[in-house]
């Protein structure tokens, strides 16, 4: 018996963390949302946790340094150990120091005022003399790339050093595990790759456990030794990285975003060309792939492919009303360098639009001005027919639709219904009116079942879809959407997207913004690149993102597909493709215009 | 938005907070001992030398002014005529200018007026000598006075996360406002109705984002070990210096001549 | 909280102190900014400073919301220079946490209309009264009609605040 616990008590130590049977239920909620959950995590491992909005993950990231169940209440049965040390009965503030949470809101983590003040929070909490805490703080702050950055106020950075400032203030501990919380969802691609590079570094320099909830994974998939996949509160599956990418229905089932080059693959592999281990996960092996089965399968005499993807939409020239005109626009925030310098855009009425650009590239603070929220310092701006100068932002809310990029900023109603109700009653509408377009939206957005509950009593992809249903009542005739689906998972964007797609068609002029390029490529059919306050691209998806080099620039990574395709130039397309059924109907088509 | 500070090296801003502190309540002491406006000036121009020294933007003392003018006409206004000529002491002061109303009653007395007038003039100084003492006391030194007037460690912490927060809930303001105003919300309803119809899509989630926020900064000071120990390592240790000293003799001998004059001369009573 | 086990008795701050310090930290800051939402009424433009106070005071206990109504009210007081003196400050802030504790109770002895009502008359009608040893009649009857609709607007946002939000899972 003895024996048996000092074993166990040596596995404990060789484990970085042990969960067994961890079932936990938030104090007013119907469901667990943890259902007896047993992993363990060997020490020096990436472990990177996927799973749908409401899996549990950041429940159990909560779990891991005992704020579940210290500060939340609610009901929690089983044993969590963490580098040897038992949860339950170890004070959250001394798990800091062996494991580090890093949360997913950079704002509300950050305590100091200045970087290195902020920084020094945990050391001096520690009670670690002065001096020992400055030589930390300065060692931290190189690892996160933050150097130099000592005496910056924490209000003034952007939005990509807030984030690697957070990780620096649970580094400076020195804890053996991080756990991080999607710490990178309002990052542009760039931003984003530069956080995991930074990751990368932690674990090579030290041997770092590092445990990262994300929903995507282009970047990760060679970083990460294992994948752990939660749904609805369960382990649901375990293993390589390589293994689950490959296995499409596996994350079809489970709500995770799929590689773009493995939907090629697997579409190879569904026709019996590759085995199931040849499906690729980056863009060198499915070159390589596609060179070596094209002479095989491919069908070279083919007759010409019959859709043409890549025409350009052809502007409708008998509506004389633009959706948007925008000349000359300046815009100066209060000081310095003007945020917008002269934006000259036309957007024809019908057309869905994407905004793209690094952050800070004045993409808000030009969307801004389509609803009048913001009004031009010099140059003008008229949508639809309405100079914004003359006009006040609750005249144009009835012809145009802004959501903005977080729900709870507008939702403040007991239920779905009366929220959605708002924006009719201030346009004037009244009884019968008011009743039918609610019940024809809640039904487009699939919102009828929540009609009677109260908004905060549903997840965060609900209440996304509640801010767009708040303004879709109003029937606008342009739609703005900045970033609508930051956290969200894969089922939840798909969603959200198909219900534009087919506002669009139904005649709504969109303009989206987005970090997601993906995304873009896929339902975009004009990219605007934004940079430093000015237009450096215009023009379809396909044109823009074969522009590599100018748009790593400007922070934007083009999407896998396009990437893949520009590889492939020689002996597919000219053109850039976007959508994986392309590249297959290529093999069936046999449609080339290289020169093989 | 934060609690200003106005950078500068004069020896106010290189005094100890405690030695500010003190002169700050000797001075309030000093404005109430005096009702004559005489004094009251005297003071104003001892303060106003002290704000000019350490050059404080004249348009901010303005904007501190101007929307108080309405109660300062009020208050000299009501004090010259509901003060009883009993209530002085002085004879010159009793002395009833005109009645308002027929059959002498509500007169207006001249002990009022000057009454009036010394309210006004502590209101000023009191509000300048205040601006001089955060102008040029820093966050830091706040902290550090707390902490030596043996503030619980906790009270300050609240205190300094608040003034941390406020830029970032000053932008959540702005966000909400602008997704409202998305949606058509028009501030510019009448009555007293209106106006709270079309605040609460402001207010309500002001409320909630607040809530999550202290949620998540709960979490946040948990995480980095905050509340593990009671103190913490402290960044900067102040002390005194012999200016400190020379400063607090010299308020303190200002203070005895001014209870001097006060009780023993009585001078500068009405 | 009481189901941890031993190896936590050093701990000065449990996690629920944490909490509610954070909760006040949070709300203080709103008070400072709620002074600059500015709501037109009868008498010139109303600040949402005191509504923070007042909501704590319901939704997480009197004396919570006392504490945040009284630093609330000398934070703000100090962004904009303590326009009235700082022992002045302090002397409202007192008055007004006595207003939240009162408030409170009255919401849950006999309901939150009584609560608005009386909370309307404490710091309307009581608070300018307070003011006579400082400003005399002329400054208790220059107040009154600003304190009053002030403290009007802010506590009713504040109660109808609550009503709206407790259904949630929030509080
Ligand atoms: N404070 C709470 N009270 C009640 N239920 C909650 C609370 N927080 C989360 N839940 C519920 O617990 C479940 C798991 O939530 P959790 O936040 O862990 O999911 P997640 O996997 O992190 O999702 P996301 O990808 O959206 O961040 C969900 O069903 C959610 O509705
Ligand atoms: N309220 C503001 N006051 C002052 N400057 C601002 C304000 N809002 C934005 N800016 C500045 O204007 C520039 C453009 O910001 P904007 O928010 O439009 O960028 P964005 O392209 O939307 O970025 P993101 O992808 O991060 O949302 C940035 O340099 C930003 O710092
Ligand atoms: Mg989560
Ligand atoms: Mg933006």
């Amino acid at each position: 018996m003895e024996t048996l616990e000092t074993a166990k008590i040596i596995q404990r130590l060789e484990d970085a963390i042990e969960l067994s049977n961890i079932s936990y239920r938030y104090p007013n909620a119907v469901e667990a949302s943890l259902k007896n959950v047993s992993l363990t995590v060997e020490k020096g491992k990436f472990i990177l946790l996927m799973g749908s909005t409401g899996a549990g993950k950041t429940t159990l990231s909560l779990c891991l340094n005992g704020l579940i169940p210290q500060l939340m209440e609610g009901i929690l049965t089983g044993q969590v150990y963490v580098a040897g040390k038992n949860v339950g009965k170890t004070a959250v503030q001394s798990l800091s120091k062996v494991l580090g949470l890093v949360l997913q809101d950079p704002e509300t983590q950050i305590i100091g005022r200045t970087v290195e003040e902020d920084t020094a929070f945990g050391p001096r909490n520690f009670l670690v003399p002065l001096d020992k805490i400055k030589e930390k703080v300065n060692q931290t702050l190189a690892k996160v790339r933050l150097k130099g950055y000592n005496q910056r106020l924490t209000e003034e950075l952007s939005g990509g050093e807030k984030q690697r400032l957070a990780i620096a203030g649970v580094l400076v501990m020195e804890p053996e595990i991080l756990v991080l919380d999607e710490p990178t969802s309002e990052l542009d691609p760039i931003g984003r790759s530069e956080i995991y590079q930074t990751l990368d570094d932690l674990r090579r320099q030290k041997d770092l456990t590092i445990l990262l909830v994300e929903h995507s994974s282009e970047d990760l998939i060679h970083k990460a030794d294992e994948v752990v996949v939660l749904n609805e509160g369960k382990v649901a599956w375990r293993g390589l990285p390589a293994e689950l990418f490959r296995n499409l229905p596996l994350l079809r089932q489970w709500g995770i975003k799929p590689l773009p080059v493995s939907q090629i693959g697997w579409n190879f592999y569904e026709k019996g060309w590759i085995s199931f281990g040849q499906i690729p996960l980056d863009i060198p092996a499915t070159e390589s792939l596609i060179r070596g089965l094209l002479p095989k399968y491919g069908h070279r005499q083919g007759e010409r492919h019959k859709k043409d993807p890549l025409k350009k939409q052809e502007p409708n020239l008998t509506d004389k009303v633009k959706a948007v005109q925008v000349s000359n626009l300046i815009y100066q925030y209060n000081s310095g360098q003007p945020a917008l310098q002269g934006i000259n855009l036309t957007i024809e009425v019908g057309e869905f639009v994407a905004l793209i650009g690094q952050n800070g590239a004045g993409k808000t603070t030009l969307a801004k001005h389509f609803n009048g929220l913001l009004k031009p310092t010099s140059g003008e701006v008229i949508v639809e027919g309405m100079n914004t100068l003359q006009y006040e932002t609750y005249d144009l809310a009835r012809t145009i639709g802004y959501v903005f990029q977080n729900p709870d900023h507008q939702i403040f109603s007991t239920t779905v219904e009366k929220e959605l109700e708002f924006g009719l009653k201030n346009a004037g509408f009244k009884g019968q009116v008011i009743r039918e377009r609610i019940d024809q939206v809640l039904q487009y957005t699939g919102l009828e079942k929540f009609r009677s509950v109260h908004p905060f009593s549903l997840g965060k992809g609900e209440r996304q879809m509640i801010a767009v249903a708040s303004i879709l009542v109003l029937k606008p005739k342009l739609l703005i959407i900045d970033e609508p689906t930051t956290g969200s998972d894969w089922t939840g964007v798909q969603t959200m997207m198909t219900l534009i797609r087919n506002l669009n068609a139904a005649g709504t002029t969109i303009v989206m913004i987005s970090h997601d390029m993906d995304l873009v490529a896929q339902y975009a059919k004009r990219v605007i690149v934004l940079k430093d306050g000015g237009i450096l691209l215009d023009s379809t998806p396909q044109d823009v993102f074969s522009n590599e080099s100018l748009l790593l620039n400007s922070a934007i990574v083009p999407p896998q597909l396009c990437r893949l395709s520009s590889q492939l130039k020689d002996i597919l397309s000219e053109e850039i493709l976007i959508e994986s059924s392309e590249f297959t109907a290529m093999f069936e088509s046999g449609e080339r215009t290289g020169c093989l | 938005m934060f609690i200003e500070y106005l950078p500068g090296n004069t020896l106010l801003h290189r005094l100890d907070v405690r030695t500010k502190m003190f002169g700050f309540i000797g001075f309030i002491i000093l404005s109430f001992l005096f009702q004559d406006p005489k004094y009251q000036l005297l003071i104003l121009t001892l303060i106003s030398l002290l704000a000019v020294w350490i050059k404080i933007p004249l348009r901010k003392i303005w904007g501190m002014l101007l929307p108080l003018i309405p109660i300062v006409i009020s208050i000299i206004l009501i004090t010259g005529f509901t003060f009883a000529p009993e209530r002085f002491d002085r004879v010159s002061s009793q002395v009833i200018l005109f009645y308002v109303l027929p059959g002498n009653r509500l007169g207006a007395t001249v002990g009022g007026f000057l009454m009036g007038t010394t309210f006004i003039l502590r209101l000023f100084s009191m509000m300048i000598v205040s601006s001089v003492l955060t102008l040029t006391t820093s966050m830091d030194d706040f902290t550090q006075f707390f902490h030596k007037m043996k503030v619980p460690a906790e009270v300050s912490m609240m205190l300094t996360t608040a003034i941390r927060f406020i830029p970032t809930l000053d932008k959540k303001r702005k966000l909400i406002l602008e997704a409202q105003k998305a949606r058509g919300t028009n501030f510019k309803e009448k009555g007293i109705v209106g106006p709270i119809r079309s605040y609460l899509p402001i207010m309500i989630p002001m409320f909630i984002n607040s809530i999550l926020m202290a949620n998540s900064l709960s979490m946040a000071m948990l995480n980095r070990g905050y509340g593990l120990t009671r103190a913490c390592t402290s960044i900067r240790e102040i002390s005194f210096a012999s200016r400190d000293y020379w400063s607090i003799s010299f308020i303190f001998m200002l203070m005895t001549l001014a209870i001097y004059v006060r009780f023993k001369l009585h001078l500068g009573v009405l | 909280m009481s189901n941890l086990g031993t190896e936590q008795r050093d701990l000065k701050l449990s996690a629920w102190n944490i909490k509610r310090l954070s909760i006040m930290a949070i709300f203080i800051a709103l008070s400072a900014v709620g002074a600059l939402i500015k709501i037109p009424s009868p008498v010139g433009t109303i600040g949402m400073d005191s509504a923070p106070g007042f909501f704590s005071a319901l939704a997480f206990g009197g004396p919570t919301g006392a504490i945040v109504i009284a630093f609330g009210h000398l934070l703000t007081s100090a962004v904009v220079g303590f326009p009235m003196t700082i022992p002045v400050h302090l002397y409202i802030a007192f008055q007004m946490a006595l207003w939240a504790l009162c408030y409170r109770w009255v919401n849950e002895k006999l309901g939150l209309i009584p609560a608005i009502i009386v909370g309307i008359i404490l710091n309307g009608v009581v608070s300018s009264f307070a003011m006579y040893p400082l400003m005399g009649m002329g400054g208790v009857i220059g107040l009154m009609p600003f304190l009053v609709i002030g403290a009007a607007l802010n506590v009713i946002i504040s109660a109808i605040a609550y009503k709206a939000i407790k259904g949630s899972r929030l509080i």
